[in-house]
C-alpha cells in the first residue's frame, strides 16, 4: 500500500496540493541539500517545496548569509514611527519638517540618528539601518500585513478588514510550519498582545497568525505585563488548588485510560501536543522559559522595567530556551502607540523613543555577550513611517509609507550598514527602494528559508509565503 | 496458472532496451527525481492467449509525424499486460517507415505494414506514409506552446507565474496563446528568438543552460522540445495562420487497466484529434502526473511503473486537453485469506470487492460500546447519555444497531447538527447576513433538516431563491454569495464540487475547467439583484431581465454554460438560474448526487470517496468509482433523500467496522478497511464536555441550555471553540473547519478555565453523584460510561478508586478521574 502520512503530520501538505506543486517539491529536494546551512529550522526537506536556495547550478553553495540565524527577535513598532525622528534625521531639512530633535552621531562614524536614541547610538556598529523602506498603502492594519508577512494583506489599503484565513501566515508560523522536530517550547510566540488599533474598525491586525497555513500555527500569545509584580502565564499557571504533585497524579491517570487506546489512529498529533502542554505546564524545565523572575535585577534593569523592556527581556529568554521567533508587538499604551498624529514631539521624547532605545540596545549587547547575536536576527520596524510636513497645528505627522527606516541586526546581517537613502526631506527613497515584503525576505534569508517558498493552503493550492526579495547586500 | 515460457531480460530486445533509455531521460526536463522508480524489472511475457496492438493503423503524414506502438497481452488467467517492452517491431518496408525505439518513423511516402511478435502472437499494423516531400513548418501553439509546457517553462512556479521570471513571462500552461504570441513572436527583436542563428537563441540556450538560468537546465538537445523549439525558430518563428487545424480532442491508451505482479509497468499511448481529421502521436509531448505518486509513478514519456498496490490516474495533459488513465496495481500479499465479511447492501459489496481486489483485509466489527458512540456523535452530533448507552448495551435484539440508527435520525438534535454542517458550507454569519438573518435563516436550514427536505430541492430552493431574505430566508444564499463570482465559486463547490476559484483569473493549471467555462457557469447568475427591504436588515432578492458576463481575457460576452455539457438553451427571459437548477437536480446529473452521496459518506466515514468532500476531479479520483456511482445512483432513486442514504451508510458493515487494524489493512487511508478515528469538532467537544460534567455552557443572548452544536452562527465569540477550529465561515469551503490539532487545544484541555470551572462545578455530575450517596466505583463507573460510554476495566476502576483513597479529599480525587478523562484520546477523538 502507499504509505501516507498520517493527517496530523505536520508536513503533509493538506489536501495533497496540485500535482505542478508535487513535482516542484520533489525538485527543490536536491536544491535543498545543495543549500546546506538551514540555521534554526532542521527541516524537514519535504517542507521546502520550491525553495530555491541554491538555484545557482552547479551548486556553488548557499548564498551569502542564508541560514545564518537560528531565530529572529520581531520588534514591531505599531502605529508607524516616524523616520525622520528616528534612524533617518534631516538636520539640514527646514525646521516644519526637520522636527524638534536633533540628530547625533554614532558609533557608526557616518552614520547619525535622533538625538533621544541615546543607547541605540553607542551599539549602532551592532546594527544595519535602512532607510528606503517604502510603499503606498497608508492604513495600519494592512500595511501590518505586509511588514509581519512579506506578503501584500488580501484588502490593499484598508483599516477594516481585520484578521482571516486568507491572510498569509506570519513569518512565524512559517517558521512553525517548517520546524520538523518538537521542542519543549512553542515555536512561535507573540507578545504582550495581538497587535490591534483602535482608531482602524478592523480591530486587530491581519498577518499575526497562521493565516491560510490554519490555526495550527497561530503563536502562543503572553498578554499582560510582564514587568507587573504578579505577571504569569495564564495557560502555563495552574489553577490554585492543582499542585504539581496533583498534575501529576493526574497525568498518571492519563496514561491509564490512554493505555487501553494507545494505537488510536490519527492521534498522534493531538497526542505530541498533549505532551508539551504538560511539559510547558508541568515541568519546571520548559516553566523556566517563560520565567522572568529568574532574571537577575541588574539585567531586567538594564532592559528597562517597563513593559516594552521586559517583553524584549523575555524574547531574548524565550529565544535562548529554543523559541525560534518572538513577535514583540509595541504594547498597549493607551496612547496609540508610534501613531503620533498629533503629539508626535512629546510622545516621542518621553513614552515611546526612551523604553524603545533602551529595550533595543541592552539586547543587542546583551545578545553578543552571550555569543547569541550572530545567530539572532533582529529586527525593528514599524508598518510605514510618517509625513515629512508636520501637521499644520505643529505638533504631529500624519502617516507616510512612501519612504520610512528600518532595523536589522545580527544573524550575518553586516554591522553598521546603511541601506539606501531618502531624498532631501525624508519623503522618497532617493536610492536602492525596498517593501516590506523585502524587510520580511531578507528575514526568511537569514533564517535558511527562500523567499521563494511556496507552501499549500487548505485548499491545496500552493502559493508564496512571501513576495518580496532579500537585500543580499545586507550580509556582511 | 500462466505458464512462463520465457523470460525475457532487459537489454536483450530493442523495446525493452528503448524502455531503459526513456526511463533514463527522467521526468520533465534535466532534474532528477528524487524517488525515482527502481530499476526497471524484467518484463515476464508468458504465453498471453492474444495480444493487442494499438494503434489498428498508422497514418504518417508529415515528416515530424512519430507513433508509438503498444502491446497488451491478454492471459488466459484473465490478466492483462504491458508488453511494449518486450514487442519485436519490424518494417515490412524500411524505406517507408522504420522502427526506432519502439516508434515508427516515416522514411517516404508509401505503405507497408509493421509486425509486431511478441508471446508467440503476431499483429501487423498498416502503415500508410504521405507528405514526406512537403515542409513540415512547426505549429506555434501545437509545436512550440506544447514544448514550452512539456518542458514546464510556462509552469506557475516558472514563467507561467503572474509576473513571470527574469522579466520573461508567460501564460500559464499555455492558457492564453495571444499573449504567448505576443512574447515570443512580436517582442522577438530581443535574444530569446535568433531566425538566422536558433541555437544562439535564449529560449533555447537557457533551458540548456548554455548561460546561466535561474531555473536551472530544464532541457536536453536530445528532448523532443528541443527540435520543434529549433525548428519553429529556424522556420521564422511564424504564427499559425486562422484556419490551421485544431486540436479537437486527446484519447488516451489505455484508458483503463488492471496490473497484476509481475506485471507493473504500461507505456501509454496519447493520441491528439485534429479538425482535419489526422490523429497525431503526442506521447512525448503530453505532460503526465500521477494521483498518487506511492503507487505508481510516470516519466516524461508515459511510461508508468506501479511501485505498490493501489490505484492512481495518471492526468495527461496536452495544452488545454485532459484526459485521464486509471490504473490499478495489484500483487499477491503472503498469508491474505479473504474471510468474506458478509455484505449488508451494495455498499458492503463495492467495498468488498475492491479490498479482495487489493488483498486489503477489513477490520472486525465494531463493539457495541464503540458503535453507540460513534452513531450517536455522528448522527446527531451528541454523546449517549449514560441511560442511553447502557440502554443499548444491555439490549439483546439482534437489529438493535438498525433500530438505534432510525431512532437517531429522527432526534431533533439530527437537525440541528447537520444545520450546522451546512451553516458553516452557506457561511451563516452576522456580518454576512445581520444578526436577524442569521436566526431566519438558521431555523429554516434546521427545518429543512427536521423534515426531511429532499437534497434536489434543497438545492433548487437556495440557487432560485428570490423576494425579502427575511420572509424567504433562502433567499440570503445570494446575500453571502453576494456577487456574480461568488455564486459562482460557491455553487460550484458546494454542488458540483468543484474549486474553481483558479479559472477565475487563468484556465485552471491542473483540471480541465477554462477561463471560459468560470464565466460561462457566472451567465447563470449574473442578473441577481438585490434591493433594500422594508425593515433595516432586510434585503430583497430579484432577477432582472438583461445583464451578460464578459470574459475579461477575452471581451467575449458568455453564453450561460453547463459542465460536460456546453451552452444552455434558454427560452428569452426567464430567469436563467431555473435552467440551471433543472439541469442540476436531473436524475443523470452527472455531479449533484455524487458531490451530496460524497458530503454525506465523508461525514459518516471520515474521508470521502473523494476526498477532500468538495474537490472533485480527473485527478483526485475515488478511491472507488463503482461506490460512488451505486450511492448516487440509489439516492436519486430514492428521491434524494438524505434520511435514506445515511440510514444505508450507516447499516452497512463497511460503517460498523472497529478502527482497530490489522495485519492485512494497517497502511490503508484510502479503501475504508476500517473506521478512521478523528478529533471531535469543536462543538461535539464542548457539548460532550457539558454532558460529562452535567454543566452547560452558557452563549451570550441564546437560552440557557443551549448547545454549541444548536449555535445557528460563530458569532457567539466562544474561544474554546475557536481554538478548536470552529470556522469563521467565509468560504464555502469544507476545509475552513480546521481538524488540526495544536497546542492552544492541548493548552485548553489540560489547564484551561473551561475544563477546569466544569471539573470543579459545585453541582457536576461528580459532586451530585457523591451527595446522592453513591460509592467512588459507582461514581467512577458513571464518568467512563459517561464520557467514553464504556465501563472501566477492572484494572481502571482499581487504580481510579485508589486514586480516589490516596488523594485525601474525595472530591479532588474524583475530579482528577473526571480531568484524566477529558484528557483522554479515547473521549478526544471519534472511533
Amino acid at each position: 500500500m502507499a504509505p501516507s502520512g498520517s493527517p496530523h503530520d505536520p508536513l503533509r501538505p493538506q489536501a495533497g496540493g496540485c500535482a505542478e506543486f508535487r513535482s516542484l517539491r520533489r525538485m527543490s529536494r536536491r536544491r535543498i541539500l545543495e543549500a546546506g546551512s538551514l540555521g534554526l529550522l532542521g527541516l524537514g526537506l519535504d517542507a521546502l517545496c520550491g525553495a530555491r536556495a541554491a538555484a545557482t547550478p552547479g551548486g556553488a553553495g548557499a548564498p551569502t548569509g542564508f541560514g545564518r540565524a537560528k531565530a529572529c527577535i520581531f520588534l514591531f513598532m505599531w502605529g508607524g514611527p516616524s523616520q525622520l525622528d528616528t534612524f533617518d534625521p534631516k538636520p539640514d531639512a527646514p525646521r516644519e519638517i526637520r522636527g524638534e530633535f536633533r540628530s547625533i552621531s554614532t558609533a557608526v562614524p557616518a552614520l547619525s540618528i535622533c538625538e533621544h536614541f541615546e543607547q541605540v547610538a553607542k551599539v549602532a556598529d551592532r546594527l544595519a539601518v535602512v532607510r528606503s523602506l517604502t510603499h503606498s498603502d497608508p492604513a495600519h492594519l494592512s500595511s501590518g500585513h505586509a511588514t509581519l508577512t512579506g506578503h501584500r494583506a488580501p484588502v490593499l489599503n484598508s483599516d477594516v478588514d481585520g484578521p482571516s484565513d486568507r491572510d498569509t501566515p506570519h513569518l512565524g508560523s512559517v517558521v512553525a510550519r517548517l520546524q520538523q522536530a518538537a521542542r519543549a517550547v512553542p515555536p512561535f510566540v507573540t507578545l504582550p498582545w495581538v497587535a490591534a488599533h483602535p482608531a482602524a474598525p478592523g480591530g486587530r491586525a491581519p498577518g499575526q497568525n497562521g493565516g491560510w497555513l490554519g490555526s495550527r500555527y497561530d503563536p502562543m500569545l503572553l498578554s499582560g505585563d510582564p514587568n507587573a509584580r504578579d505577571w504569569s502565564v495564564p495557560e502555563l499557571a495552574l489553577a490554585d488548588d492543582v499542585t504539581l504533585g496533583r498534575l501529576e497524579g493526574r497525568q498518571h491517570l492519563l496514561r491509564l485510560v490512554d493505555e487501553q487506546r494507545r494505537a488510536l489512529d490519527n492521534s498522534a498529533g493531538a497526542e505530541a501536543f498533549k505532551q508539551q502542554a504538560l511539559g510547558l505546564v508541568g515541568s519546571t524545565a520548559a516553566r523556566q522559559a517563560f520565567d522572568l523572575s529568574a532574571e537577575p535585577e541588574k539585567v531586567r534593569e538594564r532592559y528597562g522595567r517597563n513593559i516594552h523592556g521586559q517583553c524584549v527581556l523575555l524574547a531574548r529568554r524565550l529565544i535562548e530556551h529554543g523559541v525560534s521567533l518572538v513577535s514583540v508587538n509595541w504594547h498597549n499604551d493607551g496612547g496609540n502607540f508610534w501613531d503620533t498624529h498629533g503629539n508626535n514631539f512629546r510622545r516621542l521624547k518621553k513614552d515611546l523613543i526612551p523604553p524603545a532605545d533602551r529595550a533595543l540596545a541592552a539586547l543587542l549587547i546583551d545578545l553578543e555577550e552571550r555569543g547569541l547575536l550572530d545567530e539572532t536576527i533582529v529586527a525593528w520596524v514599524g508598518e510605514f513611517g510618517r509625513k515629512p510636513q508636520i501637521t499644520r497645528a505643529g505638533v504631529g505627522r500624519d502617516h507616510w509609507p512612501h519612504c520610512y527606516s528600518g532595523l536589522l541586526a545580527g544573524g550575518g546581517i553586516g554591522r553598521g550598514a546603511v541601506y539606501g537613502a531618502s531624498d532631501a526631506h525624508g519623503a522618497y527613497p532617493a536610492s536602492a527602494p525596498v517593501s516590506p515584503q523585502d524587510y520580511a525576505a531578507t528575514i526568511y534569508h537569514a533564517l535558511g528559508i527562500d523567499p521563494e517558498l511556496m507552501l499549500v493552503d487548505r485548499m491545496g493550492r500552493p502559493l508564496r509565503v512571501c513576495e518580496g526579495r532579500a537585500m543580499r547586500a545586507l550580509f556582511a | 496458472m500462466r505458464q512462463f515460457t520465457r523470460t525475457v531480460v532487459g537489454p536483450m530486445v530493442c523495446g525493452a532496451l528503448a524502455a531503459v533509455t526513456l526511463l533514463a531521460a527522467g521526468p520533465v526536463g534535466a532534474e532528477p527525481q528524487a524517488g525515482a522508480p527502481p530499476a526497471l524489472e524484467p518484463i515476464v511475457v508468458g504465453t498471453p492467449e492474444r495480444i493487442d496492438v494499438q494503434p489498428g493503423a498508422i497514418q504518417l503524414q508529415t515528416p515530424r509525424r512519430r507513433m508509438h506502438i503498444i502491446a497488451s497481452g491478454f492471459y488466459a488467467d484473465g490478466t492483462t499486460q504491458d508488453l511494449t517492452r518486450a514487442a519485436q517491431l519490424t518494417s515490412t518496408n524500411p524505406q517507408v517507415v522504420r522502427i526506432e525505439n519502439g516508434v515508427a518513423v516515416p522514411v517516404a511516402d508509401g505503405k507497408a505494414e509493421i509486425a509486431v511478435t511478441v508471446g508467440g502472437h503476431e499483429v501487423k499494423v498498416p502503415v500508410e506514409v504521405t507528405g514526406q516531400s512537403k515542409p513540415d513548418v512547426v505549429s506555434f501553439e501545437y509545436g512550440t506552446l506544447v514544448a514550452l509546457s512539456k518542458q514546464g517553462c510556462n509552469s506557475g512556479a516558472c514563467h507561467g507565474s503572474p509576473s513571470g521570471k527574469g522579466g520573461f513571462r508567460m501564460s500559464l500552461r499555455a492558457y492564453d496563446p495571444a499573449v504567448d504570441t505576443e512574447t515570443l513572436v512580436r517582442e522577438a527583436f530581443n535574444r530569446r528568438t535568433n531566425v538566422y542563428e536558433p541555437e544562439a537563441s535564449l529560449l533555447l540556450r537557457k533551458p540548456l543552460m548554455e548561460v546561466a538560468h535561474g531555473g536551472g537546465r530544464r532541457m536536453k538537445k536530445a528532448d523532443p522540445a528541443y527540435d520543434l523549439l529549433h525548428d519553429w525558430i529556424a522556420q521564422g518563428c511564424q504564427v499559425d495562420p486562422a484556419d490551421a487545424p485544431r486540436c479537437v480532442k486527446v484519447d488516451v491508451y489505455p484508458r483503463q487497466r488492471l496490473l497484476k505482479r509481475p506485471a507493473h509497468t504500461q507505456q501509454l499511448l496519447v493520441l491528439a484529434h485534429f479538425s482535419d481529421g489526422s490523429i497525431r502521436d503526442v506521447t512525448n509531448l503530453a505532460v503526465y502526473t500521477s494521483s498518487d505518486e506511492g503507487v505508481a509513478t510516470v516519466n516524461a514519456d508515459g511510461f508508468v511503473t506501479g511501485l505498490d498496490r493501489g490505484e492512481s490516474a495518471i492526468l495527461v495533459r496536452y495544452l488545454e486537453k485532459m484526459e485521464t488513465a486509471s490504473l490499478m496495481f495489484l500483487k499477491d500479499v503472503e498469508g491474505f485469506q479473504w474471510n468474506n465479511p458478509p455484505e449488508s447492501s451494495f455498499v458492503d459489496h463495492d467495498v468488498f470487492e475492491k479490498l479482495r481486489q487489493l488483498q486489503i483485509l477489513p477490520s472486525d466489527l465494531c463493539s457495541d460500546e464503540e458503535f453507540v458512540r460513534r452513531a450517536y456523535l455522528d448522527v446527531i452530533g451528541e454523546l449517549p447519555g449514560v441511560g442511553e448507552a447502557q440502554a443499548f448495551l444491555v439490549d439483546q435484539a439482534p437489529d438493535k444497531r438498525a433500530k438505534l440508527i432510525d431512532a437517531l435520525l429522527e432526534r431533533p438534535e439530527y437537525a440541528d447538527f447537520w444545520a450546522l454542517k451546512w451553516g458553516d458550507l452557506l457561511r451563516l454569519r452576522g456580518n454576512k447576513v445581520t444578526p436577524a438573518g442569521v436566526h431566519k435563516f438558521h431555523h429554516w436550514l434546521v427545518n429543512a433538516f427536521r423534515t426531511n427536505m429532499p437534497a434536489d430541492r434543497f438545492a433548487r430552493t437556495l440557487l432560485t431563491a428570490n423576494g425579502s431574505t427575511f420572509a424567504n430566508p433562502a433567499a440570503n444564499f445570494f446575500r453571502t454569495a453576494a456577487d456574480t463570482n461568488d455564486c459562482t465559486e460557491t455553487t460550484s463547490q458546494l454542488f458540483l464540487g468543484i474549486r474553481i476559484q483558479c479559472a477565475k483569473c487563468h484556465n485552471h493549471p491542473f483540471e480541465r475547467w477554462t477561463q471560459d467555462n468560470y464565466y460561462g457557469i457566472g451567465a447563470f447568475f449574473n442578473r441577481v439583484q438585490k434591493k433594500p427591504g422594508t425593515t433595516p436588515d432586510e434585503l430583497v432578492v430579484w432577477v432582472s431581465r438583461a445583464g451578460e458576463v464578459t470574459q475579461p481575457r477575452t471581451g467575449k460576452q458568455m453564453k450561460p454554460w453547463l459542465p460536460l455539457k456546453g451552452d444552455a438553451e434558454l427560452a428569452g427571459e426567464d430567469d436563467r438560474r431555473d435552467t440551471f437548477a433543472t439541469w442540476l437536480t436531473a436524475p443523470d446529473n452527472p455531479f449533484f448526487a455524487k458531490v451530496e452521496v460524497n458530503r454525506m459518506w465523508g461525514h459518516l466515514l471520515g474521508r470521502g470517496i473523494v476526498d477532500p468532500v468538495d474537490d472533485f476531479r480527473d485527478s483526485n479520483p475515488p478511491s472507488s468509482a463503482a461506490l460512488l456511482d451505486h450511492l448516487a445512483k440509489d439516492f436519486v432513486e430514492h428521491g434524494f433523500d438524505r434520511k435514506h442514504t445515511l440510514r444505508t451508510i450507516l447499516n452497512s458493515r463497511t460503517y460498523q467496522l472497529s478502527s482497530r487494524k490489522n495485519d492485512f489493512n494497517r497502511n490503508d487511508t484510502k479503501y475504508f478497511s476500517h473506521a478512521t478515528t478523528r478529533l471531535l469538532s469543536a462543538e461535539q467537544l464542548l457539548d460532550a464536555i457539558c454532558r460529562v460534567t452535567s454543566v452547560d455552557e452558557k452563549f451570550a443572548g441564546l437560552p440557557s441550555g443551549t448547545r454549541a452544536t444548536q449555535l445557528p452562527s460563530p458569532d457567539v465569540d466562544n474561544y474554546f471553540l475557536k481554538v478548536f477550529g470552529q470556522p469563521a465561515r467565509e468560504t464555502a469551503c469544507q476545509c475552513e473547519r480546521s481538524s488540526d490539532s495544536n497546542l492552544s487545544q492541548a493548552l485548553q484541555m489540560i489547564n484551561g478555565p473551561l475544563v477546569h470551572s466544569k471539573v470543579r462545578d459545585e453541582k457536576n455530575r461528580l459532586r451530585t453523584l457523591v451527595t446522592g450517596g453513591k460509592t467512588d466505583a459507582d461514581v467512577v463507573s458513571e464518568l467512563y460510561l459517561a464520557a467514553l460510554s464504556r465501563p472501566p476495566s477492572t484494572a481502571e476502576l482499581d487504580v481510579a478508586t485508589r486514586h480516589v483513597t490516596a488523594s485525601g479529599d474525595r472530591m479532588r480525587g474524583l475530579e482528577d478521574v473526571c480531568w484524566a478523562l477529558l484528557n483522554a484520546n479515547e473521549f478526544l477523538f471519534q472511533h
